[in-house]
């Protein structure tokens, strides 16, 4: 016969029998509702809004609640208050460990360490972006020299504004010095240029997502524009005027555009080579940092942006043109070299 | 620090797809459950907010058509540079900047009570927002723009549009295909989309009630033998369910009755108070087994016998 049945049978009420745990839940109830009352506030109104008392006991409530939770699982066999407690956990555990630093402080680490920082460790990448496109305006360069007729190959009707193999050499050097627009529409002008670029730019990114072999065309493509007007104008002895043209937007404009497409190149290379770590977890670290590359672009967009939609649409000097070129072409250097480094 | 999801079990009552929680493992070292959301919430979510978008779109279209009626000074031109700035923010950043400013909450999924959590557990940061929304250029976009306007990328217009409907079948179906319902975009930021917790702390069935009318259910600890951990929380379900039908308790009585030999008569019309001195009795009977390292998961097979 089992122990049990050897037991004397003693009767017993449920009052002596009462549950530990009923015990446990009552010293620590108010605890977990005091947490719980916080947490509320601050979900419904926002973090911000709690005040500096509410936040000096937060941590200790927290903590308090996440051991209740594990001596509860360990003790109590009340379904309900174990799932209370592991949500309530939950929530103080969004609330504690969510982002906590403004957007300005944020904004400012995030230029001043992150991207540069996320830059040079994906230098490889954008360097092989870059080779994309400079073999593509090679390439197109080389075609449309060898055969005029390329040029509408490479280049759409609207994308020419009417230049082509066929244009005077006047033709080409007013599109290159004219002014076109008043003024005034030129904020128009600059909100329309950065949208678009900042567009172009997120979608070389998405594209990643196919293996990142639609990217290294876009690149490549990219290039191949850019190398059917150089060599329209290298017919017309105009090809240093159309890099000044191009060049005081374009340093940060390509820039921001390699950046893009190495981000896609990421996310296309952790796609397919998800090396030591499982290739979901992979997959999240690296498309994370793929991202910061975008997120910088966004500023860089918007002064190329400003530059091509007011300078270029203002300014005719060459001088003016090339010190531009060059200035910005040295700050991006300095950033991408040194910002961010520690200093030893 | 890797989540898993587990499979539901059947007794949660709910279908089988519908509740599958996450694991979160927590810098305190106390694994955290969250609830995932189901793809039919996160849709209705994404609808809810195409819908948004549309009455913004609406409403920014009619304001520019308005400013551009005006004669055409130099304030037009500078008000339609900031409508033209805010159409860009509320097609492309619409998804980024709630998710932002919101902490993983887009109006559609507060509607919902849906949420952008990490798979990690640790805090949401800005390029995770961006990763997971700037893939749906991808993901939605250029599939339904191949599928409405083929002639755009040139090429055989039927061609073009049994390609996007495949991407975007293929796209749209992709959550039902791994363990954690994500998007294409939530693999990439390595988030995840979960119900907002929101249970509430029901009194405890076991306290004992202030009425001494209901302390005269003793039970013997042989009476407290037969049932295990399984019976005792389906017991649980039933007194914290507020809706539960006046046959599920006679049902529930008469059992408990004839299984551990208590007399059917002495319960009476009390049946509600009787289960609940069973309940607190036998959750404070197994708590203690418990204790003392012996997990009883079921029922022992028979019926009491008295003096058997």
């Amino acid at each position: 016969m089992s122990a049990r049945a050897v037991q004397p049978v003693q009767p017993s009420t449920a009052r002596e029998i009462e549950a530990r745990s009923v015990q446990f839940r009552r010293d620590r109830e108010a605890t977990w509702l005091e947490l719980e009352e916080m947490v509320e506030r601050a979900e419904k109104r926002g973090p911000r809004r709690l005040s500096a008392e509410d936040l000096s006991r937060l941590p200790a409530l927290h903590r308090a609640t996440v051991s209740s939770l594990s001596v509860a699982r360990a003790i109590t066999l009340d379904r309900g208050l174990i799932a209370y407690l592991d949500n309530l956990c939950v929530r103080a555990h969004l609330l504690v460990y969510g982002p906590s630093v403004g957007l300005i402080k944020s904004t400012r680490r995030f230029m001043s360490q992150r991207f540069p920082e996320t830059v040079r460790r994906y230098a490889k990448a954008v360097a092989v972006a870059w080779a994309c496109m400079i073999i593509g305006t090679l390439a197109g360069l080389a075609l449309t020299r060898s055969d005029p007729e390329m040029f509408y190959v490479f280049v759409g009707k609207n994308l020419a504004g009417g230049r082509g193999p066929m244009s005077t050499r006047d033709e080409l050097r007013n599109v290159l010095y004219g002014i076109h627009k008043s003024p005034d529409a030129l904020a128009y002008l600059t909100s329309e240029l950065f949208t678009h670029n900042t567009r172009v730019g997120f979608t070389a990114f998405a594209f990643g997502m196919l293996f990142g072999l639609p990217v290294f065309l876009a690149l490549i493509y990219n290039g191949l524009i850019l190398g059917a007007f150089w060599a329209i104008h290298l017919d017309q002895g105009l090809g240093l005027d159309l890099w000044l043209w191009l060049l005081p937007h374009g340093v940060t404009e390509l820039l921001a555009i390699s950046l893009c497409g190495a981000a896609g190149l990421i996310l296309g290379h952790a796609l397919l080579f998800p090396g030591q770590r499982p290739r979901m977890q992979n997959l999240g670290i690296e498309g994370r940092n793929a991202a910061v590359l975008v997120i910088g672009t966004i500023p860089m967009f918007l002064l190329a942006g400003l530059i091509e939609g007011v300078l270029r649409q203002l300014v005719n000097d060459v001088a003016v043109r090339g010190a531009v070129s060059l200035l910005t072409a040295l700050l991006w250097g300095w950033y991408f070299a040194r910002m961010g480094r520690e200093t030893r | 620090m890797r989540a898993k999801a587990k499979r539901g079990k059947a007794e949660s009552g709910k279908a089988k797809s519908e509740w599958r929680p996450l694991e979160l493992e927590t810098p305190e070292g106390v694994p955290l459950h969250v609830q995932l959301a189901s793809i039919r919430q996160r849709f209705s979510a994404f609808i809810v907010d195409l819908f948004v978008i549309a009455m913004l779109t609406w409403a920014l279209d009619s304001l520019t058509r308005w400013v551009d009626a005006l004669s055409a000074g130099s304030l037009t031109l500078w008000i339609s540079a900031v409508l033209r700035i805010a159409g860009f923010v509320l097609h492309t950043l619409y998804f980024i900047s709630f998710e932002l400013l919101w902490r993983g909450r887009t109006p559609g999924k507060r509607l919902l009570s849906l949420r952008v959590v990490r798979r990690d557990g640790g805090p949401l940061r800005a390029e995770m927002i961006f990763a997971r929304n700037l893939t749906r250029e991808i993901e939605l976009w250029l599939p339904l723009a191949l599928l409405i306007a083929p002639t755009v990328l040139g090429g055989p217009a039927s061609l073009v549009r049994t390609i996007g409907f495949i991407g975007l079948i293929v796209l749209a179906l992709f959550p039902y295909f791994n363990t954690n319902r994500a998007r294409l975009g939530d693999l990439f930021a390595g988030t995840v989309v979960v119900q907002e917790p929101n249970h509430r702390l029901l009194p405890d069935l076991a306290a004992l009630s202030p009425d001494p009318l209901d302390s005269s259910f003793a039970f013997t600890l042989d009476q407290l033998e037969h049932y295990g951990i399984y019976e005792l929380q389906v017991l649980e379900g039933l007194l914290a369910n507020d809706h539960a039908p006046e046959e599920a308790f006679d049902v529930v009585v008469e059992k408990v009755c004839r299984k551990i030999g208590f007399p059917r008569d002495a319960v009476g019309e009390r049946k509600e108070a009787f289960l609940k001195a069973f309940y607190a009795a036998q959750r404070a009977r197994l708590e203690q087994k418990l204790l003392m390292g012996r997990r009883q998961e079921r029922k022992r097979s028979g019926i009491f016998r008295p003096g058997g």
